[in-house]
């Protein structure tokens, strides 16, 4: 695509320009070099830094930014979805995370640069066997609730994650954990079963949020209450229509956050979200609609920031149901995909195809020409291999929320018919999706995506690892498993790769998944809004580090 | 029963408010049929027109369309209007001139059902509650009063819910909610005819109630009933494009009126036909069958014909 031309962009009136220029370079409009081009002399130096990508990030946010940052005022943000609930252990969906990062505390937390850095805990030590953590927490943090936040509530509330009776989507994050235990109020020590190089990036996901164990004494659980120790402290959830958070001042990051409300605006659908960005409704919008990219970026009023992603968008094919049990079937709706015009109806081209979880280039990746267009022929012989001259019936679930995904359902509803696989649409709601298919796994083909994930670890042993409670597609190697086994017992990165290279083999093999893309992602803001940084998970959490410049 | 049938034959004549359909009779008194007096409303005709127009695409549109319903071209996304694509293209490279002609199959067949479904029921409980009076009439008068309390988009919505979400169960909850329109109209019809001289007739040589009600009442109240009939269809098909527009009933990618509209306003600054176009159709279809229900009304009463 040709959308992203430096020519003829320039910062708008009264705005900061390297705060600009960095900006475009976040956007993927600008290479480093037309930035430091651009920027003359003065704004090399501070391009320098930036690459440098030093682990936090407040360091460089203030060199970047030349005016000081001035604290309140309300931010209010179009939201993707509504969360339904917000407890993330209970349920693993997108919208309830882009709700609690503003709240909660972890132990460790992702930067911009994907790097892992200490969030609850100051620091920790890592036996030599790779099998015991020590954590040592900050002192003085406090939950908003006004009680301090000690080992044992790390202790209680990690151990709701991986406790059976909780049945969580997500337990697989700690699946490695063997014991949790508070040595003293301010360290806590996780044993594992075996070493797990995932851990620590593990700890940072929303499943793993801390928070005081009296709240689910009280309330039984998480899904309609929030009470953590992050910037900004829950004031209302009006189911479909907004969030309401105010600051922290007992943050523990001081000067943090800068905010003093943050309103998070339910805006499902795609045209609204768009407008209301464009209309001051709203000061920032995440998932911008891939359509309106371009209008967009010829506003002078709005940035856009964004681009790279984890998260992989793919058909989930139910293994354990018929006729998908024969994997001749599934290796022929593979045949009949065909990811270009997925990708253009979907997000108007601004995505990647690909046959493998792993994007390439990543360092766990498995090394894929790109993949071949399809082959209905083959699909068809396959499929009558299998004993399905004719095709057969079957669904599509989908989300009806996330519009690229909904796209995505309906172009490969329209190419399975070239194979004779006729598919009924499901499009659900968020709250129905997460239940319909991660929790009741009541579905023939997911048109679905993950969530964001930092170590590689984290995603296939969470969908493909035997009887892992996010393993939605029912999948089941055990030469997955041991492979599985051995990347996160490893220390040595090359030796990782390898086996997650191999796990990826097999999954092609195996195709529990169809992969079809890795999307790229932005967010966009009045120019107003600053230090906002995207992360390539997904997050939206850096709103703790924005202020707003209109005041 | 050739007794009664010479009744009811002759009595329309003796019924002050009543409507006569037959050109035949149109004929003997030297008054313009109802025929005549539509063909001279302008507005009416053009509402018969758009009427017969949409109708005939719904019956032969679908083989008479170049391309198939959910048909993908990737290749000519959102592409406009063009010789080989009338209507331009959405954003999957559909072909919209098909599915318009697919989607006023959907539109006329739930226009169709729910005037059929809400017509029936609508007159027999319209007909009991004004002929038997007393408490059956306070029920059902009641009951309609109570449905038409609710919000109507809001209670298709609350019936979509509880009933599952597809076409089907859409067309039952548009059904329910033109239903007590039907019902007063009728009520209050038969209020007028159960005193008239032939039903007292009727009464008097014994004919059952059922028998009073469907061979006496009911041909004497089908002229507000025609008239009401044809205003629902219109708004039929537009309930239905509204709750697709809202991703109720009908499923994507079946090309409904309201399914295509709701699909492609996202991409109106690119491609405004696709949002647009189906708009019009919509529109078009709810003018064409109001305009034909003002003229039918204007015609079948009696007091507005000259």
């Amino acid at each position: 695509m040709s959308s992203f031309d430096p020519a003829g962009t320039k910062p708008a009136r009264g705005q900061d320009a390297f705060e600009f220029y960095f900006r475009q370079i976040l956007a993927g409009k600008l290479t480093r070099r037309d930035a430091m081009k651009r920027t003359a002399v003065a704004g090399a130096a501070v391009i320098g830094t930036m690459a440098a990508a030093p682990a936090i990030s407040s360091a460089w946010r203030t060199s970047a930014q030349d005016a000081t940052p001035v604290a309140g005022g309300t931010f209010r943000m179009g939201m993707q979805s509504d969360p339904g609930a917000l407890d993330t252990q209970l349920q693993s969906l997108t919208a309830a995370w882009h709700v609690v990062e503003h709240i909660y505390s972890n132990l460790t937390t992702i930067m911009p640069d994907m790097s892992v850095a200490p969030d609850l805990a100051e620091s920790w030590e890592i036996s030599e066997d790779g099998i015991t953590y020590t954590f040592h927490l900050h002192q003085g943090v406090l939950f908003h609730n006004g009680r301090e936040v000690t080992a044992n509530d790390v202790k209680v509330s990690l151990e709701r994650l991986i406790d059976p009776a909780t049945a969580s989507p997500s337990a697989s994050d700690l699946a490695s954990v063997a014991s949790i235990e508070a040595a003293d109020d301010y360290t806590v020590v996780i044993t594992l079963s075996a070493a797990d190089a995932a851990l620590l990036s593990s700890l940072a996901n929303s499943s793993c949020l801390i928070f005081p164990p009296e709240v689910i004494e009280e309330h039984g659980d998480l899904s309609q209450v929030a009470i953590g120790s992050g910037p900004f402290k829950f004031v209302e959830y009006i189911p479909n229509t907004h969030i309401k958070l105010e600051r922290n001042a007992d943050y523990f990051v001081q000067p943090l956050p800068y905010l003093d409300e943050v309103e998070l605006l339910i805006a499902a659908n795609d045209t609204a979200r768009t407008a209301a960005l464009v209309q001051g409704t709203v000061d920032f919008i995440e998932y911008v609609p891939a359509q309106d990219i371009e209008t967009l970026q010829t506003n002078e009023d709005i940035v856009l920031t964004g681009n790279a992603i984890s998260q992989i968008r793919m058909i989930g094919i139910n293994v354990t149901r018929e006729p998908f049990t024969d994997v001749r079937v599934r290796q022929a709706i593979s045949m009949a995909v065909d990811r270009g015009p997925i990708i253009e109806a979907a997000l108007f081209g601004f995505g990647t195809p690909t046959d493998v979880v792993l994007a390439q280039g990543h360092w766990a990746a498995l090394e894929r020409p790109e993949p071949p267009g399809p082959d209905i022929e083959g699909a068809k012989a396959l499929l009558a291999e299998a004993g399905f001259p004719d095709g057969f019936e079957t669904t599509i679930t989908g989300w009806a929320e996330y519009g690229f995904l909904s796209n995505t359902a309906i172009v490969v509803q329209e190419q399975l018919k070239q194979i004779g696989i006729e598919a009924e649409m499901n499009l659900l709601d968020s709250g129905s999706m997460g239940q319909v298919v991660y929790v009741d796994k009541d579905f023939d083909l997911a048109v679905t995506g993950t969530s964001g994930y930092v170590d590689p670890g984290a995603v296939f042993v969470e969908n493909f690892r035997t009887g892992e409670g996010g393993n939605f597609v029912g999948y089941s190697n055990p030469e997955v498993d041991e492979l599985l086994a051995q990347g996160a017992a490893s220390t040595d990165q090359e030796e990782r790769a390898a086996a997650y290279r191999r796990v990826q083999e097999i999954l092609l093999e195996d195709l529990p998944w169809v992969n079809l893309y890795i999307g790229q992602q932005y967010e966009a803001m009045k120019t107003f809004v600053m230090g906002y940084q995207h992360i390539p998970t997904g997050s939206n959490r850096m709103v703790r580090e924005v202020w707003l410049n209109n005041q | 029963m050739a007794q009664s049938e010479a009744t009811s034959n002759t009595t329309p004549q003796n019924a002050p408010t009543l409507a006569s359909m037959s050109g035949g009779e149109a004929r003997e008194s030297k008054r313009p049929g109802v025929w005549g007096t539509i063909r001279k409303q302008r507005l009416a005709m053009i509402g018969l027109v758009i009427v017969l127009f949409f109708a005939l695409l719904a019956f032969i549109g679908p083989s008479l369309a170049p391309h198939g319903a959910t048909e993908q071209f990737p290749q000519v996304r959102l592409q406009s209007p063009s010789r080989d694509y009338p209507f331009g293209t959405d954003e999957f490279g559909r072909d919209i001139f098909s599915r318009i002609l697919y989607g006023a199959r959907i539109s006329f067949q739930v226009g169709m059902i729910v005037v059929g479904i809400a017509g029936t029921v609508g007159v027999l409980l319209g007909i009991m509650a004004g002929y038997r009076g007393g408490w059956t009439d306070n029920i059902i008068v009641l009951l309609s009063d109570v449905i038409f309390a609710f919000p109507a988009v809001l209670l298709a919505i609350a019936v979509i819910t509880m009933l599952g979400n597809n076409l089907t169960n859409a067309i039952l909850a548009i059904s329910l909610v033109y239903i007590p329109p039907f019902i007063r109209i009728v009520r209050g019809a038969t209020l007028t005819v159960r005193n008239t001289a032939f039903v007292e007739a009727a009464q008097s040589i014994g004919a059952s109630a059922p028998r009073i009600m469907g061979r006496h009442i009911f041909p004497n109240i089908t002229a507000p009933l025609i008239v009401q009939a044809s205003i629902s269809f219109g708004f039929a098909i537009l309930s239905e494009a509204g709750l697709s527009f809202l991703g109720l009933g009908n499923k994507a990618p079946d090309p409904s009126w309201g399914t295509m509209v709701s699909g492609s306003y996202g991409y109106l600054q690119l491609a405004w036909w696709g949002a647009v176009i189906p708009g019009i159709a919509i529109a078009l279809t709810v003018l064409g069958f109001q305009l034909l229900g003002d003229g039918l009304r204007d015609a079948l009463d009696p007091k507005l014909r000259r």
